[in-house]
């Protein structure tokens, strides 16, 4: 026992600790950290990538994107938030489903998992450029088979179905992901409570709704957290696929903060939109925190 | 385990994983099938099996694109950063799980909230061309160990964390030195969660496109992924040879998928987790 209390007693005292950090602390500082900062200050400035004469200009950029620009920032605020508000609940919902179902005994139920789990490792690059040249309009695939069944569907270049397209290629690979999740946490379900609720002769569906949905909560937190912030910040699968287009139908705030800075060299404007972004990433994730707390403590 | 009973509850269940394990087949046995035919065959038959299978779109591919290159420069950033970030994480998770500072609660803090806040590109990049990082190696590199390492902490904590703390204070007080300690113990101890960390990394480093599309504007410089997509700006009419530069770059990844599939998934699945 009194080792351990001179242990403590010089714990705080040694300099190693401290000098162990250095080397990693400072490249997160460096690309990390400062960056953080270094968007705030660009976003009361006019920079534009490559003239070394900044100036300040307060809060211009702030005011042209919510009046003269509003149009625009409304139009990528309202689609990050239909790629959210989509990509979230149809894939966890496909995911919780696919999870309890590949739990029964099947020997093909392995070989669908690793399938729906491929694309996780394919990567998102890859995935947009398969499904880029499948879904292509002038020569896809996609677009000949839909022709052969008497429709006519563009589903890239078309401004009302383009966005469900990059939907579809997202949920498309990330369900795997979210999947594996909750198949882990089914799978930590203890027989027995099953087994008991078989004896008691609880139907199938009671048994989804009584013991695994509730017993699931942890994954659920996990999973909405993820997905909805990954959505939000949702990138290459629509800069590869459509870049924004068509009529920035699927432009949402990632994109719109590219194309304006490495596009129109508008880097101050830019930074003022990933200020907003930046807030708004924040205060969603404090809210559906603050939520999934309650319900895990219920 | 779940049972069951209903015989028509189980078609209806086996058809909907059979049609989604199309939905999921298609397009990669699809784009394999178009990697091999020739551009007419193509448009005079989208959707069949190739006339004759052909390699000269691969031949085309290969020698058009600079792909050997790029294996190579995408290996080299994302074994190289994975092996510091390994390193450079390992003593901060351990300084974190075992309170050996006073900050120790405001370093996590601050780590773990990276994790959920959106990129900064635009200071990246002034950065990047700032400290004369972009198109070099060690620029790649340090610059991927950077943003790394917040998420590798915090895998590491949480290993760290369940390895005893008797066995610290055993090995001070016979006198072992801190690194010698965590070169000889903690390191050896925390290998699996280790292979974890450098494994995710190097997925996310090899699929990785905006970074390298931003850093590397030098050809002898990019991955397969931005490779790829200077690629396909220069043959987006051929869509034939641009689908067999597709087929070989994702075969790398497969074998290793085929080969590391359980630690894949169960390395994802633990990331995720903790994340």
């Amino acid at each position: 026992m009194k080792q351990s209390i001179i242990f403590k007693k010089n714990r705080f005292k040694n300099w190693e600790p401290n000098v162990s950090m250095l080397p990693g602390l400072l490249l997160v500082l460096i690309f990390v950290v400062i960056p953080i900062f270094y968007n705030f200050y660009f976003s009361i400035t006019d920079y534009d990538g490559f003239n070394s004469n900044v100036n300040f200009i307060g809060l211009d950029n702030f005011k042209r994107i919510f009046t003269t620009e509003f149009n625009i920032t409304l139009n990528a605020i309202k689609n990050s938030f239909i790629y959210g508000i989509c990509i979230t609940v149809i894939q966890n919902f496909l995911a919780v489903f696919i999870a309890i179902f590949l739990c029964t005994k099947s020997k093909f139920n392995a070989f669908f998992r690793s399938l729906y789990f491929f694309p996780q490792v394919l990567g998102i690059f890859i995935i947009s450029t398969i499904w880029g040249l499948l879904m292509n309009p002038n020569f896809g695939v996609m677009s000949y088979l839909f022709a052969q069944l008497g429709l006519e569907v563009n589903l890239l270049g078309d401004p009302d179905i383009a966005i469900y397209s990059i939907i579809f290629v997202q949920v498309w690979s990330s369900l795997g992901y979210a999947m594996i999740i909750y198949y882990t946490n089914v799978k930590q379900i203890s027989a027995e409570c099953i087994e008991a609720a078989d004896i008691d002769g609880a139907s199938l569906y009671q048994k989804i709704k009584y013991i695994i949905i509730p017993l699931l909560v942890p994954s659920f937190t996990i999973n909405i957290l993820l997905s909805l912030i990954g959505s939000l910040k949702l990138f290459d699968v629509i800069f590869l696929m459509t870049t924004g287009g068509p009529i920035r139908s699927t432009e949402n705030l990632p994109v719109l903060i590219f194309n304006e800075a490495f596009s129109f060299g508008r880097h101050g404007y830019a930074s003022a939109l990933n200020v907003i972004q930046f807030f708004i990433i924040i205060l969603l994730s404090m809210v559906i925190l603050r939520i999934m707390n309650k319900f895990e403590t219920d | 385990m779940i049972r069951i009973h209903s015989k028509y509850f189980k078609i209806v269940l086996g058809l909907f994983f059979i049609v989604l394990a199309i939905v999921y087949l298609y397009p990669i046995l699809g784009i394999i099938v178009l990697s091999f035919k020739t551009k007419s065959n193509y448009f005079a038959d989208p959707i069949g099996l190739p006339d004759i299978w052909a390699f000269g779109n691969y031949i085309k591919a290969f020698t058009k694109s600079n792909m050997l290159l790029n294996l190579m420069n995408s290996i080299i950033y994302s074994t190289l950063s994975s092996v510091f970030i390994a390193i450079f994480s390992i003593f901060i998770a351990y300084v974190i799980a075992r309170q050996r500072v006073r900050y120790h609660k405001v370093l996590f803090l601050i780590l773990t909230s990276t994790l959920i806040l959106p990129p900064s590109l635009i200071p990246l990049y002034k950065i990047m061309s700032a400290l004369k990082l972009t198109n070099t190696y060690y620029g790649m590199i340090l610059y991927y160990t950077g943003i790394g390492i917040a998420f590798a902490v915090f895998v590491l904590t949480a290993f760290i964390k369940m390895i005893p703390k008797d066995l610290d204070e055993a090995a001070f007080m016979d006198g072992c030195g801190y690194f010698r300690y965590i070169f000889t113990v903690i390191i050896p101890m925390s290998r699996p969660s280790l292979a974890t960390v450098i494994m995710l990394n190097s997925l996310f480093v090899w699929n990785d496109f905006v970074h390298p599309y931003l850093f590397t504007t030098k050809r002898g410089m990019r991955t397969l992924a931005t490779g790829l997509y200077m690629f396909k700006g220069e043959f987006s009419n051929d869509i034939t040879v641009l689908a067999s530069a597709v087929v070989m770059m994702v075969i790398p990844i497969t074998i290793f998928y085929i080969l590391l599939q359980k630690q894949i998934t169960e390395g994802l699945a633990a990331g995720a987790v903790k994340g």
